[in-house]
């Protein structure tokens, strides 16, 4: 059998990859929809949802990591890692309540939604591997958030369509411009790690879950939009 | 960067092929009214 090598985050994405085409026309759905106007702040509130959960899924992560330190050297290399990550997406969730604060929608009235169950399975799952399987599986969620963020052209053509202020874009543009470097930093730092195949089991697993629950959850989203 | 040797491509096992058929699932025909970014990245936000 021919072998070649490859590094652990190329394996990763070449999974995340298989599912990417369908992620980017469920995306562009949104981006396109004639009534962009009225799905716009449903989108971001969906997106609050997803990013809410960064830093408790790491901060999860990070208490795993340390308990699992001693005996674990994948566990042990991730904790300086998750330190400096976890300053880095600090307040991200509180920027975007603003954002749509910014628009009319205030963040008493929004926090009082219930996320769907497609989100709470999708980031439920997502923990629930962290925690009691590897911590590592938090990359599942990381990778497909962080390494394909969507683009700035894209957000300029959102604003144009939707008609809302720039202030409503600040959270969506900050990932679109700092993400670049944190997935390549995602990634750079997944292929420094001793990784073996059970360990790779999990990251797959846990990357298509995930996109099966947010693609589902944006599907909702258009469904509830219905064009004639 | 830290590599290892392995077959490119591994097939997906299958859970991972269920997986992959539900997000592709999320997906209905395109509607004439999408405009596809066809060069242009749309990740999840």
């Amino acid at each position: 059998m021919q072998t070649t090598t490859t590094s652990h985050s190329n394996r990763l994405c070449e999974k995340i990859d298989l599912a990417m085409p369908a992620v980017q026309s469920i995306t562009n759905e949104v981006l396109s929809h004639p009534q962009l106007r009225e799905l716009f702040p449903e989108f971001l509130l969906r997106v609050h949802w997803l990013i809410r959960f960064s830093s408790p899924l790491m901060t999860s992560a990070k208490a795993e990591c340390e308990r699992r330190a001693d005996s674990d050297e994948v566990s042990a290399a991730m904790i300086p890692y998750l330190e400096e990550h976890l300053l880095e997406e600090d307040g991200h969730d509180e920027l975007l309540l603003q954002d749509l604060e910014s628009i009319g929608y205030p963040r008493e009235d929004i926090l009082r939604r219930l996320p769907d169950p497609s989100v709470a399975s999708a980031q439920g799952a997502m923990h629930y591997w962290t925690v009691h399987h590897h911590p590592v599986a938090m990359f599942g969620s990381l990778v497909p958030s962080e390494c394909y963020q969507t683009s700035m052209e894209a957000i300029d053509f959102l604003q144009k369509r939707s008609g809302y202020p720039r202030s409503a874009f600040r959270t969506i543009e900050l990932h679109s411009e700092l993400d670049k470097e944190h997935g390549e930093e995602a990634l750079k730092f997944l292929d420094s790690l001793p990784l073996n195949e059970w360990h790779h089991e999990v990251l797959r697993v846990a990357a298509l879950n995930f996109l099966a629950g947010t693609t589902q959850m944006y599907r909702e989203l258009l469904d509830q939009f219905p064009v004639d | 960067m830290k590599t290892e040797n392995t077959t490119t491509q591994a097939p997906l096992s299958a859970t991972e092929k269920k997986l992959l058929a539900k997000v592709q699932a999320n997906v209905k025909p395109r509607p004439a009214w999408v405009k596809f970014f066809m060069n242009t990245l749309c990740g999840l936000y």
